[in-house]
């Protein structure tokens, strides 16, 4: 699939200064991860889908731990993911369907997890595509790399994920012409950062 | 934040300063961002319509006694959740704008009886606790969940929850109940009556009338403990799933079944539609593209790609491996009598791992909720599950009316049939919709009503539904000018005559709120 690289409507709704902190590689693509970064990052890739699979490997490049999703969500919770909080697990990303995010969300209440972004990516309408950005992080970063997407959106926005700095609470809708054909995956992905202080 | 009706806000904050010395500054929530998590997170559209006014999380016994003495001095509407993970009828979210929730997700104790095979817990306590406890004390015992199994035993078993082993029907496995009524008092049903009674997870009734069954779906009491039976984990166990080919073959399933059911060689069974099948496994935009339900040939399409049938079947056979395999056998020749069925078959000896797609068959908790993915967006789903008598002919008549009713609304017919007790089904119609595209969210609420009103022209009834239907649904409960409506009105106001105990639940209102309530909306 690509994205095409113009942009019929942008509508910031709210976009608050960035912080100074980038939250995941502050040193940037391409460079070593810090410790305490992507380092302790997990990722969650859906190996049904080849673009969940694209952003997984994106984010393992740069340090993270990459898992996949597994049939047993509630085992993969308890077993691999909240173990590794009591050693340092600092943030989960993912390329899922909603309910994935919907799932984990509430396995991790109660954990002092926080939500730090979430980008719903809509390609169900057969002429383009929508995506919407929320989250307390510089949402610029993702959406260029949406904008400027191509075949390779998912790398790109995984990438754009390692850049990405605390700001402040804010949204962004994008419409990009684009489409999917029938055949190519579910046509609706959530990609998500969930953190731990 | 909402205030509940009736309460000034400095009132409220009264009230709240009060209930704050009784659980502590922690445990009193006011504020939006805290009460977020407590919104219908699948409503359809109108979750501001159900918003609570706070949260108030007590540990004890005690605790709610003094808070419950708070609530009537004040006037304050509590909503009592054990988690408020009750997700499709509402979540934590409450009937009456402005409630505070009553939540009991601090109470976790679990008490398991190995010997005996029966577990005491407190409103806290998860399946997945449950079964990991069991786990880790190596006890030989099974549990039987819902599905997903994140929510609350407690809670799941009073709203007449059901799982997929022989102890489906969580109603008919509890045993034993503790209640705090309104005004304080603590009641122990069956031979908990007496103290320190030996029986009482054990044998359902005592000596007089049961109360158990007042204080399920309602409002007369804050329920504080239960027993629950436990299976005694089988010698084997073998996942039974057919496969059938034709819409028309749902008659000579069901009437097959009902025998097997009734003769005790096939214990709860599950059958899925198509649509059922296939939103566990993919999502619609894999398969089409168009506006509107799937057209045939796409779900033929669909049928043929994912090498499913029009129908399935699923149970477990468990016991000794002789009498599975007998079992097996008697299934095997019983369905082949329809024309293309399929059958597989996986096995399993006691300690074996089991399959996760069985795990549910075991009782072993998942969480997954693929089929919500089915239109993508931000999956959600309403329901109000009938029970349907075990009779093929009268089902499919019921079907094919609900598909036209799904389709005219442009949504798929989800259909599902989980028969927890060998006479009946109980029929879920998931009704999928995007919770963030409000056209379709009306579309969903109007089939909701729809199928409703359709069910009831039928003389079918709904057991359980989203609390923006609870009034509606029980209105079709017309016997004698809704008189079993009117006991447990009589009941409400004797036994809740603050009427500050979950108003509305169930379409039962105390009395200063029923004659409030408005003739449109149903609502007061």
């Amino acid at each position: 699939m690509t994205l095409l690289p113009t942009v019929d409507r942008r509508d910031v709704l709210k976009l608050g200064g960035a912080a100074a902190i980038a939250i995941l590689a502050p040193v940037g693509i391409g460079r070593a991860p810090p410790a305490g970064s992507a380092a302790s990052t997990i990722v969650i890739a859906d190996p049904r889908y080849h673009d969940s699979l694209i952003f997984g490997e994106s984010l393992r490049q740069h340090g993270a731990k990459d898992l996949t999703l597994a049939s047993d969500r509630a085992a993969l919770w308890s077993q691999t993911i909240q173990p590794r909080l009591r050693s340092g697990l600092k943030y989960l990303a993912g390329l899922t369907l909603e309910s994935d995010l919907f799932v984990l969300e509430r396995l991790a209440e109660g954990s002092g997890m926080r939500i730090s972004y979430v980008g719903f990516h809509d390609w169900r309408r057969p002429q383009d595509s929508a995506h919407t950005l929320s989250g307390s992080i510089t949402l610029d970063l993702i959406a260029a790399a949406l904008i400027k997407g191509n075949e390779h959106w998912a790398r790109n926005l995984g990438q754009a994920l390692i850049l990405i700095k605390e700001s402040h609470q804010a949204e962004e809708r994008l419409n990009l012409k684009c489409a999917m054909k029938v055949g190519c995956g579910p046509r609706f992905f959530v990609s998500w950062l969930m953190r731990w202080a | 934040m909402s205030l509940p009706p009736g309460l000034s806000s400095p009132n409220f904050e009264s009230a709240c300063k009060e209930l704050r010395s009784i659980v502590g500054d922690d445990w009193v929530v006011t504020t939006d961002d805290r009460l977020t998590s407590y919104a219908d997170p699948y409503s359809p559209g109108i979750a501001s319509d159900y918003a609570p006014s706070g949260a108030i999380l007590p540990a004890s016994v005690d605790e709610i006694r003094a808070v419950l003495g708070v609530a009537n001095r004040y006037g304050l509407p509590l909503w009592t959740v054990s988690l408020g993970r009750n997700y499709a009828y509402g979540g934590a979210a409450p009937c009456l704008k402005g409630s505070m929730i009553l939540d009991l997700h601090r109470m976790q104790a679990i008490e398991v009886n190995p010997e005996l095979a029966y577990a005491v817990v407190e409103p806290g306590v998860t399946y997945l606790d449950l079964y990991k406890f069991i786990e880790h004390k190596k006890y030989e015992l099974w549990i039987d969940c819902p599905d997903p199994g994140w929510g609350s035993v407690l809670g799941n078993t009073l709203e007449h929850g059901i799982g997929y082993t022989p102890y489906g029907d969580h109603a008919g496995h509890q045993c034993g109940m503790e209640i705090v009524l309104a005004d304080g008092e603590v009641v122990r049903t069956g031979l908990g009556a007496m103290h320190g009674n030996l029986a009482w997870p054990l044998y359902k009734y005592a000596f007089g009338p049961s109360l158990d069954g007042l204080f399920t779906q309602s409002n007369f009491g804050v329920v504080t403990k239960i027993g629950v039976w436990l299976m005694p984990e089988p010698d084997s166990f073998s996942a039974i799933e057919l496969l059938f080919r034709r819409e028309e073959d749902i008659v000579p399933m069901v009437d097959t079944l009902r025998v097997l059911r009734l003769d005790g060689t096939v214990p709860t069974a599950t059958i899925a539609n198509w649509m059922r099948i296939a939103a566990g496994n993919t999502t619609r935009a894999e398969w089409y593209d168009g506006k509107g339900p799937l057209p045939q040939s796409a779900i033929d399409r669909l049928i043929r790609g994912m090498h499913i049938g029009y129908w399935g079947m699923r149970f477990g056979l468990y016991g000794r491996e002789k009498v599975v395999a007998e079992k097996r056998d008697a299934v095997g020749e019983a369905f082949s009598r329809i024309k293309g069925f399929g059958m597989s078959v996986a096995s399993y000896r006691r300690g074996e791992k089991i399959a996760p797609e069985h795990g549910t068959l075991a009782g072993i908790p998942t969480v997954d909720l693929m089929p919500l993915n089915w239109l993508g967006g931000a999956g959600a789903h309403i329901e109000c599950p009938l029970v349907v008598p075990m009779q093929g002919a009268e089902f499919l008549d019921l079907y094919q009316r609900r598909t036209e009713l799904f389709n005219a609304e442009g949504f798929d017919h989800y259909c599902g049939l989980t028969s927890t007790t060998p006479r009946s089904f109980i029929n879920t119609g998931s009704i999928i919709f995007d919770r963030n595209d409000a056209e379709q969210c009306a579309r969903a609420r109007a089939l909701g009503k729809t199928l409703i009103e359709d069910a009831h022209q039928r003389h079918l009834a709904g057991y359980r539904a989203h609390i923006s239907e609870m009034d509606f649904v029980a209105a079709q409960f017309d016997f004698n000018d809704h008189a079993a409506l009117r006991t447990y009105e009589r009941l409400k106001d004797v036994l809740d005559p603050g009427g500050v105990l979950s108003p509305g639940k169930q379409g039962i209102w105390p009395k200063t709120l029923r004659e409030a309530k408005d003739k449109d909306s149903g609502k007061p």
